[in-house]
C-alpha cells in the first residue's frame, strides 16, 4: 500500500469512530461566555478576560487586606511580592474543588511553586479600568494563574485560572518536595541542632578527619585546618544540612552534613578561583594503585561490559583504535578510588569524522575492584556502537543514515544504496541490547511509493500546478543546492502549497545526526512561501 | 493557509462573536481530529468522547483569545492536549482503563476495515508513533507543525513517521489480506 492510501484509510476510520453530539453541544453552550486563559497564547500576550469580579469575596478581601496592610503606605503602591502572596492566598480561599484547594495548601503554603520565572511567581504593574493593578502570575499543582491585584490596597479583584501544560513532567517531583518542606518546617529543633553543633565544632572536626583521609600523608592537613578562620560553615535553607568548605592549596575542599546525624552526605576537592601559583599535587597514599594500573584496570572494565566498544574501537580506520585514560586530581574523592575517564576516539568509519567516546570508570584505590561505570555518554556510545557494529559486516554506504534517541532506545538507520538494503537498528540505552534489527529491500520501499532517497514521484502536475520534481528544485536551488547534495528527499502536497523536506548538513556530528529543512512551495505559483 | 484552515479560522471567528451555528461548523471540522487525538492519548472511547465535548465547550468560552496565526488546527489540537493532561491527571494511571472500553464493533457504524485499522493504530504503534501519524494522517498538519506542537526536531518527526507507516503497513496488509 502507498502511504497515502494508508493515511486515507487512518483518516476514515478514525472519521467514522467519532460520536456525533453536536445538537447535544449546541444546547449546552447556551450559557453566558466564561472566563478561560488560553493557556497557548504567550504569556506576554495573554490577557485576563472580560469579568472582572471585583471584590467579589469579602472573606479574601479581608484576608488579604490583612496580609499587606503592613506593607501599604499613605499614597504608595505595596511591592510586587505582596502582590503575589494576596494573589495566592485569594486562590487558596476561592477555589472550588477540594482537591486542587488541599493541593494548593500544600504547595503554595509551603511557599514555592515551580517553572521558569514562576519560582515565585511574578507580577508585573498595569493599568485595568483606570486603576493601577498587579498582574500576578503563578504556577501550582498543574494549574496556571493569573490575578488582578489593586497595587495601593492588595485587594484581589479576579483570579483565574487554566491548566497548565507543564505540569506533567514535575509533578512528582514538586509534590515530593512540598510534602518534604512541610515535614522540615514542623521539625523546630533542626536549626537549634545546627547551631549546637557548629558552637561544639561537631562538624569541624568530621570535616578535617575526612580530608585528611583524601590527602594523606602528603600535606599536614590536619594541622592546616585547624586555623578556624578558613574554614566556612553555612546552614542550608532547609536547615537539615550544613556546608563545610574550606580554601587550602590551591583546592576548595567542601562536604555536605546532615544535621541530625552529622553523617557526610557528599564531598568533593574542586579547584580554588582565587588560587595564583602552582598547586599540590596529590602524593598516593601507601598501597594504593599507581595511575597507570587504574587505567588499565578501567580498560580491561570497560571491554568486559561494553564488547560493542571494542568492536567500534577495532572498526575505525586509521590512524585509530586508540584509548587513553584520565585520572582526575581527586583520588580518594570515592572514598579512597579512582575516576578514570577512558575516551575512545577516532575516524568513524561510518561518517570518516573524527570522533570520540567517553565512559567513567571508578575504581577501588587500593583492591583495584570496579566500583561501577556511569555516564550516559558511555551508555550511548555504546548503544551507537553496537548499532554500527551489528550492521559493519554487509553495510558500506551510510551516507544517507540517521541516527535518533528515542527515550530510552538509540536507533540508527543504514541505507547501503550498492546493496539495495536498508536497516534500522535499536538498541536499549540501558543493557544496551539490540531490541530489534528491521531490514528492508530499497526496491520494495521505492515500489511502495515511499521514496527512500531524493526519489521525487513522478506524478502529473494537477491542472494549472506545478510539479513535484519543479516543486523540490525550488526549494532546493533557495539554498544553492541541487538533488545530489541531499538525502531523504520528500516532496507532499498539501492543498495548494507543496512540503519539501530533506536532508542537509548536520545537526549533531557527534551523534551522526543529520540536519533536517523543510519548505513550503506555492503549487500554483511556484513561489516559496516559507522555509526553515 | 489551506482551505481547512480558512474555513476552520473563519469558524472560530464567528463563535468568537457569539454565532452559535458557527459551531456546527467547528465541529465538522474538527471533530474527527480531536476524537482521535484523544483516543490515541488516553485509549478510552469514553474519555476521548468527553475530551470532545469538552473542547467544543472550551471554544464557545475562549475563542475570542484565539489569534490569527495561521495555524489555526495547531491552536485547537493545544487545546485538547491540556483537556487530555487534565484526564490523565484526574486518573492514576492508564492501566485502570477496562479493556472493553477500546473494543470497536461493527454496528457502531464501523466497517471491518476502519475496525482494523483502529486496533492497528491504537495497538501496533508506540506512542510517538501514533500521536505523529494522526497529527499528519488525521489532523493534517505538517511535519514541521507536528514538530513544533510535540518540541521535537523535525528530523525525529520525519523518521517516526516513516517507522510507523512501514510498520501499519505490514499489519494491514496481513489483516486486511
Amino acid at each position: 500500500m502507498k502511504n497515502r492510501e494508508i493515511e486515507s484509510k487512518i483518516n476514515r476510520a478514525f472519521s467514522h469512530a467519532t460520536p456525533e453530539f453536536s445538537e447535544d453541544l449546541l444546547k449546552k453552550c447556551s450559557f453566558e461566555k466564561g472566563t478561560v486563559i488560553a493557556m497557548t497564547t504567550p504569556k506576554t500576550e495573554r490577557k485576563i478576560s472580560k469579568s472582572v469580579k471585583i471584590g467579589i469575596v469579602a472573606v479574601a478581601a479581608a484576608a488579604v487586606l490583612t496580609v499587606t496592610a503592613a506593607a501599604v503606605g499613605l499614597g504608595g503602591l505595596i511591592p510586587e511580592e505582596q502582590a503575589l502572596i494576596a494573589a495566592k492566598n485569594y486562590a487558596v480561599m476561592t477555589e472550588n474543588d477540594p482537591e486542587l484547594e488541599q493541593a494548593l495548601g500544600g504547595a503554595i503554603i509551603a511557599g514555592r511553586t515551580y517553572g521558569e520565572s514562576v519560582e515565585q511567581g511574578e507580577a508585573n504593574l498595569g493599568l485595568k479600568d483606570g486603576r493601577l493593578v498587579y498582574h500576578a502570575r503563578f504556577k501550582t499543582c498543574g494549574y496556571a494563574f493569573e490575578a488582578v491585584v489593586d497595587a495601593k490596597t492588595g485587594v484581589v479583584y479576579s483570579c483565574e485560572k487554566a491548566v497548565d501544560p507543564d505540569w506533567d513532567e514535575v509533578k512528582e517531583q514538586v509534590e515530593a518536595d512540598a510534602a518534604e518542606r512541610l515535614e522540615r518546617k514542623n521539625d523546630k529543633t533542626l536549626s537549634e541542632i545546627a547551631q549546637e553543633k557548629i558552637n561544639s565544632g561537631e562538624f569541624e572536626t568530621r570535616f578535617k578527619r575526612h580530608f585528611a583521609l583524601y590527602r594523606g600523608a602528603a600535606i599536614p592537613l590536619e594541622a592546616e585546618l585547624t586555623k578556624d578562620d578558613r574554614i566556612e560553615i553555612t546552614v542550608s535553607e532547609d536547615g537539615d544540612t550544613v556546608e563545610v568548605s574550606k580554601k587550602l592549596e590551591g583546592y576548595v575542599y567542601a562536604a555536605e552534613i546532615d544535621v541530625r546525624t552529622s553523617e557526610i552526605l557528599s564531598s568533593g576537592i574542586s579547584d580554588d578561583p582565587d588560587f595564583i601559583g602552582e598547586r599540590v599535587r596529590f602524593e598516593l597514599p601507601e598501597g594504593a594503585l599507581t595511575y597507570d594500573e587504574a587505567e588499565e584496570l578501567a580498560i580491561k572494565y570497560i571491554n568486559e561490559k561494553y564488547p560493542e566498544l571494542r568492536a567500534f574501537s577495532e572498526t575505525v580506520s586509521e590512524p585509530m583504535a586508540h584509548s587513553f585514560a584520565y585520572l582526575g586530581a581527586s583520588f580518594g574523592e570515592f572514598e579512597n578510588g579512582y575516576d578514570v575517564t577512558v575516551s575512545y576516539y577516532g575516524n568513524d568509519a561510518a561518517t570518516g569524522e573524527l570522533t570520540d567516546r567517553n565512559i567513567d570508570v571508578y575504581i577501588d584505590g587500593f583492591s583495584g575492584e570496579l566500583d561501577g561505570i556511569v555516564g550516559r555518554y558511555g551508555l550511548q556510545a555504546a548503544g551507537e556502537a553496537a548499532a554500527k557494529a551489528c550492521t559493519l559486516d554487509h553495510i558500506d554506504d551510510r551516507r544517507g543514515s540517521s541516527d535518533e534517541n528515542d527515550s530510552d532506545r538509540y536507533i540508527c538507520r543504514f541505507t547501503d544504496r550498492a546493496a539495495g538494503r536498508c536497516e534500522i537498528v535499536a538498541i536499549d540505552l540501558r543493557t544496551l541490547d539490540i531490541l530489534s534489527v528491521e531490514q528492508y529491500d530499497i526496491s520494495e520501499i521505492e515500489a511502495q511509493g515511499e521514496p527512500a532517497r531524493n526519489d521525487i514521484p513522478s506524478s502529473e502536475a494537477g491542472d494549472g500546478m506545478i510539479s513535484e520534481a519543479a516543486a523540490a528544485s525550488i526549494a532546493l536551488e533557495s539554498m544553492g543546492l541541487s538533488q545530489s547534495d541531499v538525502n531523504a528527499l520528500r516532496v507532499e502536497l498539501d492543498g495548494d502549497v507543496y512540503e519539501v523536506t530533506f536532508n542537509y548538513g548536520w545537526a549533531d556530528r557527534e551523534a551522526g545526526i543529520y540536519q533536517a529543512h523543510s519548505f513550503e512551495v506555492d503549487a500554483k505559483t511556484g513561489e516559496l512561501i516559507d522555509g526553515r | 493557509m489551506t482551505e481547512r484552515d480558512r474555513a476552520l479560522e473563519a469558524a472560530i471567528s464567528r463563535i468568537a462573536g457569539g454565532d452559535k451555528s458557527a459551531l456546527a461548523d467547528f465541529y465538522d471540522i474538527c471533530a474527527a481530529p480531536v476524537y482521535a487525538y484523544s483516543l490515541s492519548t488516553l485509549k478510552s472511547r469514553h474519555c476521548a468522547e468527553d475530551v470532545l465535548q469538552d473542547l467544543v465547550l472550551e471554544v464557545w468560552r475562549c475563542a475570542g483569545n484565539y489569534r490569527s496565526c495561521g495555524k489555526p488546527m495547531a491552536w485547537v489540537i493545544s487545546v485538547a492536549k491540556n483537556l487530555c493532561r487534565m484526564r490523565i491527571r484526574d486518573r492514576s494511571k492508564f492501566s485502570d482503563i477496562p479493556p472493553e472500553d477500546l473494543n470497536f464493533e461493527q454496528d457502531d457504524g464501523l466497517s471491518a476495515e476502519d475496525i482494523t485499522v483502529l486496533r492497528c493504530c491504537l495497538e501496533k504503534l508506540g506512542e510517538r508513533e501514533r500521536e505523529v501519524v494522526i497529527m499528519h494522517a488525521v489532523m493534517g498538519l505538517k511535519h514541521r507543525e507536528i514538530a513544533a506542537i510535540l518540541g521535537l526536531p523535525l528530523s525525529t518527526v520525519l523518521s517516526g513517521y516513516q517507522r510507523a507507516i512501514k510498520k501499519l503497513n505490514r499489519e494491514l496488509e496481513g489483516a486486511l489480506r
